[in-house]
């Protein structure tokens, strides 16, 4: 492993409430058995960790991501303290620091600190305030889009001024809504950076149409065509074109990357890969705390081998589909189901067909001869 | 939606054929594709082994 990340829960809490949250509304309540804010004791046994797995050469870098909840709920000062504890044990080519945020809590002394302590940013923002209030909203059922974009326009103001180095947005997709009028919204307010994510569905609890996100993500891909400015990042169809064409994923646990960041709650247990939460706790939990981890001895466990298998393995459905050499069967996490495992096809299946079939498409018109993309597996029996 | 089944054959060549034919377009009546930048860009990144803005990491599904 040249890199590792680690997602650090700073807050098991948050101060609004999505209704497609993954941590506090989906299957497994375990935020509520754990600490509010991060405990003392963990932070020591991360800057330990940290300390001993560089001196070690187990890994060149480390990217820290603070995590929730919402992790602002921690307050400036801890989040200072923290930040000012973590840059003191690794030096700054070794160490990264993240923040995501839902953006409703910054104002001008949070961004002295992100900018003091050199924190990247990324935002949650859905799109329009349509788009957004219909899932991002507040304990009481109101939209939160106008506190999110008050924080966005701080965050994208100091990013301009030179003073945060990143600042990202990530949104979920609602597929009732127009990936056109999502993705203007988000350039339209001076993001360059940005992604679109699946939600975080497995056949327990999928409902609706695969196309529909297919075709979210394809008007998200035409309207970034239309622009063609190189300078507008979007991850998953960057990694789509990359994946099509031979290259890698620029996303952990789609196409060619294994999901490897480990996950660090607010007691300092550690689990793996926070987004394999949704196929329950058995998936996550290790039974180590951070300041007794020990990296080697967790990747060569018997957990994160079986993890490795299944990211390596496709489903059986994928075997005839052109496309499987790229897409390598979707999400893991999306083909999940008690019964079966991770054997299934991802709940996504339809969409993410018509989207490598879009993408392809565009890459042939773009003058590249089919021969040329290698994520198209053309030795198909023919019906 | 069961373990054991397939993508569907007749979905898997009529989507090949489409590509098929975006490629014999584009050999008999060349002309310019939109979002030339963009392709540019992802074979550029792809020579390079990752996108420069990106910083050599592989982000992290739920954050950048």
């Amino acid at each position: 492993v040249q890199q590792q990340q680690i997602i650090l829960k700073l807050a098991e809490r948050c101060n609004i409430n999505c209704t497609y949250c993954y941590y506090f509304n989906g299957n497994e309540h375990s935020y509520a058995s754990r600490p509010a804010t991060i405990t003392s004791e963990a932070v020591d046994g991360l800057q330990y960790y940290i300390s001993k797995t560089l001196a070690a050469r187990h890994v060149d870098r480390i990217q820290v991501i603070f995590h929730g909840g919402e992790p602002l709920m921690v307050g400036r000062r801890r989040f200072g303290a923290i930040c000012s504890a973590l840059r003191d044990t690794a030096s700054e080519d070794q160490l990264d620091l993240c923040l995501q945020t839902n953006a409703t809590l910054i104002d001008d002394r949070w961004i002295d600190l992100l900018s003091k302590f050199d924190v990247k940013v990324c935002t949650s923002l859905d799109g329009t305030q349509e788009i957004h209030d219909r899932n991002r909203v507040d304990r009481k059922g109101n939209g939160t889009y106008w506190q999110t974009v008050r924080g966005i326009q701080l965050l994208l103001r100091a990013f301009e001024q030179g003073r945060l180095s990143s600042v990202a947005c990530l949104s979920v997709i609602q597929p009732e809504f127009s990936g056109r009028d999502a993705y203007r919204h988000i350039a339209g307010l001076g993001f360059s950076q940005m992604d679109f994510l699946l939600p975080d569905l497995t056949h327990a609890d999928f409902v609706g149409c695969a196309k529909d996100y297919g075709r979210f993500l394809i008007e998200v891909f035409d309207a970034w065509i239309e622009d063609d400015d190189p300078h507008i990042h979007i991850r998953l169809l960057k990694s789509i074109m990359s994946v099509l064409l031979g290259g890698r994923s620029y996303l952990a646990g789609f196409g060619t990357d294994l999901p490897n960041a480990l996950t660090v709650r607010s007691d300092g247990a550690v689990e793996l890969d926070d987004f394999l939460r949704m196929c329950g706790m058995d998936a996550v939990h290790t039974g180590v705390k951070i300041s007794q981890l020990d990296s080697a001895q967790l990747f060569a466990s018997e957990k994160m081998v079986s993890l490795r298998n299944v990211f390596n393995t496709r489903p059986q459905f994928c075997k005839n589909c052109l496309f499987v050499a790229s897409c390598r069967g979707g999400q893991i996490t999306h083909r999940f189901s008690q019964a079966n495992g991770f054997r299934n096809q991802s709940v996504f299946c339809d969409g993410l067909f018509d989207l490598f079939q879009h993408v392809s498409k565009f890459l042939i018109r773009s003058g590249i001869p089919i021969s040329r993309i290698p994520g198209i597996q053309c030795d198909q029996p023919q019906v | 939606m069961a373990a054991d089944k397939r993508v569907d054959p007749k979905q898997v060549a009529k989507a090949l054929r489409e590509l098929e034919a975006a490629g014999t377009e584009i050999e008999s009546a060349p002309k310019p594709a939109g979002g030339k930048k963009l392709a540019n860009s992802a074979i550029s990144d792809l020579e390079k082994g990752v996108h420069p803005a990106w910083d050599a990491w592989i982000s992290w599904t739920k954050s950048w």
